[in-house]
């Protein structure tokens, strides 16, 4: 995105301080300027409102139509462990979905913004430096040569596999005069290339590992367990926490490299910081959940369609959207298909293009 | 780049979905005089959704594709020079066990075996010299056919890839190897064993059952309805499709259909929930989702699992070889899981 003179220095005036002076007082203001805190706050507010109906609907609607006092009254006999009727079941059965679309959403949603900031690129995704593919490949050879299964320690194995391929496509991309973006991105899709022929390669010639990646491959918040909420929560956490604190970094980074030495920023150890933070993310979604598309790529563009471009604001309020987005996602697909489900991969894909298109349109009508 | 793997990855499994039967009746034999009148039978015109085949005398090396034709061939009287490689529930010889027990105790060779799936090895079929290609019940593509058809007559699947009933893939073997009778006498066999089995267990007659496979995509189940073979065996041995289940229309052009497990309530009625699996891990992955777990027919231990890939195999097919085969060893486990209903 072009970024005029002007915007970079009330970038670094709002860097040095004062972050509530450039735009609450003027809400008419165009939206390269940076967010003021108070209209932040509101966003952030209106984003956790969002975000908590959509937790509440997660629990409440799907297939098996409950009241409102149902829905209360299952969770409370889950809690006390008392009774068990198909509708305190179905309750249930919501609760881990939900929790992981929570993790998921989130840790998609801030790689997603981590990776398109670092990499300068407006298509990036966590796709694009290879995370996923390093993940699924890292699971494959497990499941292959050292007889993993799919629901045990997915995160022990997809983690140093995403990890890997980040510092091995990093290292790729760095020539002498250091990574930009486009050789950020051209590496990215390279390793992921020959990590997913690798992949195909494994699991056709092995029926027994294609079944049980098929199963993981398959991005989905149904059907799994709070194990898997509990395996890769403290990934996330990590993740989460070294992300949101990399905001000024990124901003810094989005003025140039030289612009951010100037600044006191090590380019260099930022970009690998926060390389490695948005693999943590990416990671811990992928094992959680399976591949899920789109939410990293739309929730950022989403969001940075009201917040422009600062990234304090855009990281934390994209980690309420994205899980927000995702559990409706969820919802939509138990609903539409009955009495089949669709995938949650599948609706994201189709209820992010057409929020991606309008988030773009408005992005241009302000710019 | 997600995309392109996870298409290829559905494709393994439709072919594992898609089972249905073939055969003759293994106790009934073929007619043995049947070579005499077998001639009078040809030429044959057998028409496919691929195209047409046309036989112009009883064919003797016989190349068999896809499910169950080879237990037909065999149960028909013609044993085949080769097979398509069976990699799932295979004994050593890459093909079924009962085909193999037929074979040796016919005292035939047993036949090659060659690469099938989406990739299938021509130029094995090629040095196999056939005279005519059995593919039923099978996935191959129109241009498979084109080459194979050009190399000898060969007989696809009426309509759709991997869905033909059992009874039809026998008539058409029966016709195509130019012994209408013995596939009729084999028709009827399977019926006969199948009543027999009935009748010796009346505690089946009645019971309400589904039949399910978890380890697809995660919180959802494929169920197999009435046309599938394995439902098909089943009602036969007098048992009935639940309800609330048979109202599940199939998806187009199969025999299954999609159960989210938030919709599991509609199986809360089942007396008997059959179900396979791969393997254990995928047994575990399936049964610990809650909503699995609370189907009444799981609490209560109702259920049947085919984990033994062969028993899977032989009670997802209806073939003269099949059907006696995996009638000793399927009965007792219906019987244990009939045993909990009540």
């Amino acid at each position: 995105m072009p970024r005029s003179t002007s915007s970079i220095n009330q970038r670094i005036l709002a860097e040095a301080g004062n972050p509530g002076a450039a735009g609450a007082d003027a809400p008419a203001a165009p939206r390269r300027q940076l967010l003021g805190a108070r209209r932040g706050t509101v966003l952030l507010a209106a984003g956790v409102g969002v975000l908590l109906l959509a937790v509440v609907t997660s629990l409440a609607v799907g297939a098996h139509q409950l009241s409102p006092a149902e829905v209360a009254a299952s969770l409370w006999t889950e809690i006390t462990g008392t009774g068990s009727t198909y509708a305190d079941d179905v309750v249930a059965s919501r609760v881990p979905r939900t929790v992981l679309g929570l993790v998921a959403g989130a840790a998609l949603a801030v790689a997603g913004v981590m990776m398109q900031g670092l990499t300068r690129n407006p298509l990036a995704d966590p796709g694009i430096l290879g995370v996923n593919a390093g993940a699924a490949a890292a699971m494959v050879t497990g499941m292959a040569f050292f007889g993993l299964g799919a629901t045990s320690a997915n995160v022990w194995v997809a983690l140093p596999g995403a990890v890997l391929t980040v510092l091995v496509v990093y290292a790729l991309a760095s020539g002498r005069r250091g990574a930009t973006p486009v050789r950020l991105v051209l590496a990215g899709t390279v390793i992921s290339a020959v990590l997913m022929s690798y992949i195909q390669a494994v699991a056709l010639t092995r029926p027994d590992v294609f079944t049980m990646y098929r199963f993981w491959a398959v991005g989905s918040l149904s059907g799994r367990t709070m194990e898997q909420a509990y395996e890769v929560l403290p990934f996330f956490l990590v993740g989460l926490v070294a992300a949101l604190a990399a905001g000024r970094s990124l901003n810094a980074l989005a003025l140039g490299e030289e612009a951010a030495a100037s600044l006191g920023l090590h380019p260099q150890a930022a970009k690998i910081m926060g390389a490695l933070a948005a693999a943590l993310l990416c990671a811990s979604a992928t094992a959680a959940v399976g591949p899920i598309g789109f939410v990293g790529l739309a929730v950022p563009h989403i969001v940075r369609s009201f917040t422009g471009p600062d990234h304090r604001w855009l990281l934390l309020i994209s980690a309420v959207v994205g899980p927000a987005l995702l559990l409706l996602a969820d919802v939509a697909g138990r609903l539409v298909a009955q009495p089949a489900e669709l995938l949650t991969g599948v609706v994201t894909a189709l209820l992010g293009a057409p929020l991606l298109i309008l988030a773009v349109r408005r992005m241009r009508a302000v710019a | 780049m997600k995309r392109a793997p996870i298409a290829a990855f559905l494709a393994v499994p439709a072919v594992l979905l898609a089972l249905s039967g073939c055969g003759a009746d293994a106790g009934e034999g073929p007619a043995s005089d049947s070579s005499e009148t077998a001639s009078e039978n040809f030429p044959v015109t057998i028409e496919s959704a691929l195209g047409e085949a046309v036989i112009e005398q009883k064919p003797e090396r016989v190349v068999t594709i896809g499910w169950g034709s080879a237990d037909t061939a065999v149960a028909l009287g013609t044993t085949p020079v080769g097979v398509e490689e069976v990699t799932w529930g295979n004994d050593e010889h890459g093909n079924y066990p009962w085909v193999t027990e037929a074979i040796e105790e016919r005292g035939d060779e047993l036949p090659a075996t060659f690469t099938g799936g989406q990739d299938i090895d021509i130029d094995a079929i090629v040095a196999l010299e056939p005279d005519l290609i059995l593919a039923p019940n099978s996935g191959i593509t129109q241009e498979d056919f084109d080459v194979l058809n050009e190399l000898a007559p060969t007989v696809a699947y009426p309509e759709q890839a991997w869905n033909i009933k059992w009874d039809d893939q026998i008539s058409l073997i029966g016709k195509a190897l130019g012994e209408p009778d013995a596939a009729k006498d084999a028709v009827d066999g399977i019926g006969q064993s199948l009543a027999d089995s009935a009748a010796e267990h009346p505690e089946f007659a009645g019971k309400t059952f589904a039949y399910v496979w978890g380890g697809g995509a995660p919180g959802s189940l494929v169920l197999y309805n009435e046309g599938d073979a394995r439902v098909d065996i089943l009602t036969a041995l007098g048992m009935t499709v639940a309800p609330e289940v048979k109202d599940i229309p199939s998806s187009e052009g199969s025999f299954t259909s999609d159960l989210g497990l938030e919709s599991a309530g509609k199986l809360n009625d089942v007396d008997v929930l059959f179900t396979w699996y791969n393997d254990e891990a995928e047994q575990q992955r399936t049964e610990e989702q809650r909503l699995f777990a609370q189907i009444p027919a799981v609490e209560r231990g109702s259920v049947v699992r085919s984990l033994d890939r062969q028993v899977g195999m032989a009670s997802s097919f209806l073939t003269p070889l099949s059907v006696p085969w995996v009638l000793d060893r399927f009965e007792p486990m219906i019987e244990e899981a009939v045993a909990k209903v009540d």
